[in-house]
């Protein structure tokens, strides 16, 4: 094994990591305080509901940031049917 | 239904289920140990946990794979359905536990750490049968992580069901990658040649569960398996016939497909309302469903919805969208065009002109 190869495998993999270690600072933040901003099903201190969502958010994390950064909470899903309902709906 | 998250909304059922998942698992691995050792007492032990672990979440990724074909062939295993998320998520743990102790195992001799060793321990990429097959399985094990960290019901809403249903999509990915990791490795390691055969007769089964169903679902739309299906006849008011008053059951369901995707034509008290099929939950069959508690209920998970609006009952906020309906005579005809979620429609009364 070459060690060009070998320093591009430990960049690549520094590179997840330091993803990683972000996500996790931004994790224990985001459920401690943000959850809510996103997703009004986050009531109370739900301490186990919480801890599970915990590396999702490690890995979604850009997802949840650029949301709180708009001020906007969660999506509604696209499908044929809702968007057939408002081009319809906008064509009026 | 959508209000205040917990970790887990057990139940008797749940529980059960649960009980008989995990000591199903605890005794395979048992017995995996058991007879390693009685056949060949100069295996490591390490080395029979790895084989242990990995098998047993390859057994289980074939189960959790046959559910969704086996529910849709007979409603008898609608109860595994629901708690596929659970094997799922146990799935992931013995993958987890094999990978590290094969990493810990087979890279740690060397001076490169452990997760960087795994990809250039061996570099034989063009290579079919010296392929890095621990490659495979790392990849796949990335995905399946995937899966397991947005089971909770929190990530349904916040990546949107049908993005959700692409991620979990990736098991299959995973599945492919799996059965190159499993075949190759057993090539490389000189396994004996059962283990092929056992993946191969996993495999068939596999894919041949999936096409029979779609076969069977494609059949049942009256769409052809392959090219575009046949548009809906719209008449000049912009509305399909769907069938006749008396094809459907007292508080159930046909299933049409308008605009395309399937619409739940339901009767009711006398009455017939249309909404989208697609439950807001984890995109459900609502047609498949009965109306209970004047009250359509996916038969999924049992998200309700109100026939003649689409919108679930206080204090819940799930909408989707509704279709105009009218009768000519006991002829059903329903707009080609949705309503936005929630729209309030008017349902059909039977036996008024
Ligand atoms: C980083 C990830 C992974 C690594 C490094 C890895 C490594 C290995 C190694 C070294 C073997 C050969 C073991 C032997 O024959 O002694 C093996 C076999 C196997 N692996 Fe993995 N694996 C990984 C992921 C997975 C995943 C995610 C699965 C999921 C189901 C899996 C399932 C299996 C199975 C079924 C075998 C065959 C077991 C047997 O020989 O009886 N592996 N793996
Ligand atoms: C880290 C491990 C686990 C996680 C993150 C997890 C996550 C979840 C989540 C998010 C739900 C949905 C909550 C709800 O009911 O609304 C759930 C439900 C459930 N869990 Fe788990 N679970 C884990 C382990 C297990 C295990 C090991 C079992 C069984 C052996 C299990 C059995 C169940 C059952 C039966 C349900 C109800 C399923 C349904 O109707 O949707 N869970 N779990
Ligand atoms: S899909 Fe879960 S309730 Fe409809």
């Amino acid at each position: 094994m070459d060690s060009t190869a070998i320093a591009v495998v430990e960049w690549v993999i520094n590179l997840v990591r330091a993803y990683a270690i972000a996500g996790l600072i931004f994790a224990f933040l985001f459920v401690t305080f943000l959850v809510k901003r996103v997703d009004s099903g986050a009531q109370g201190w739900a301490l186990g509901f919480r801890v599970l969502i915990i590396p999702g958010v490690v890995a979604f994390w850009p997802m949840f940031a650029i949301r709180l950064l708009r001020g906007k909470g969660h999506p509604t899903e696209k499908n044929a049917h809702r968007l057939a309902a408002k081009q319809s709906a906008g064509a009026q | 239904m959508g209000v205040a998250y917990k970790a887990v909304q057990w139940n008797r059922q749940k529980f059960v289920y649960d009980i008989i998942l995990l000591s199903t698992v605890v005794f395979y691995l048992f017995c995996f140990e058991g007879i390693s050792l009685q056949f060949s007492s100069d295996l490591d032990l390490k080395g029979i946990w790895i084989r242990a672990f990995g098998s047993a979440a390859f057994i289980l990724l074939h189960v959790i794979l046959s559910i969704g074909p086996l529910s849709r062939l007979s409603a008898k295993f609608l109860p595994l359905l629901y708690n596929r998320r659970h094997m799922g998520v146990t799935m992931f743990i013995l993958a987890l536990l094999h990978a590290r102790d094969a990493l810990a195992w087979y890279h740690d001799f060397g001076n490169l750490e452990p997760i960087v060793s795994l990809f250039v321990s061996n570099t034989h990429y063009a290579d079919f049968v010296r392929f890095p097959f621990e490659a495979l399985g790392g990849v796949a094990l990335v995905i399946l992580f995937l899966m397991a960290a947005t089971s909770h019901d929190f990530w349904l809403t916040n990546l949107t069901a049908p993005v959700w249903k692409a991620l979990h999509m990736g098991v299959y990915l995973a599945y492919g990658l799996l059965v190159g990791h499993v075949v190759l490795g057993a090539l490389e390691t000189n396994t004996h040649p059962f283990l092929t055969l056992a993946v191969g007769v996993g495999f068939v089964w596999i894919v041949g569960i999936h096409l029979m169903t779609s076969l069977r679902e494609a059949q049942k739309d009256g769409a052809p398996l392959f090219g575009k299906p046949a548009k809906a006849q719209v008449d000049a008011d912009g509305f399909v016939h769907v069938g006749s008053v008396q094809d459907i059951p007292e508080n159930r369901a046909k299933i049409a497909v308008i605009a395309g995707e399937r619409v739940a034509i339901f009767k009711y008290d006398g009455q017939i309302s249309a909404i989208s099929n697609v439950c807001q939950h984890q995109n459900g069959p609502l047609g498949e469903g009965k109306v209970v508690d004047g009250c359509i209920t996916c038969p999924w998970h049992g998200y309700q919805y109100l026939p003649d609006s689409g919108i679930s009952p206080p204090p819940f906020t799930e909408k989707i969208p509704t279709f105009n309906v009218k009768l000519q005579g006991d002829q059903i005809l329903v707009s080609a065009k949705p309503n936005l979620p929630g729209t309030p429609v008017v349902p059909a009364v039977i036996g008024q002109v």
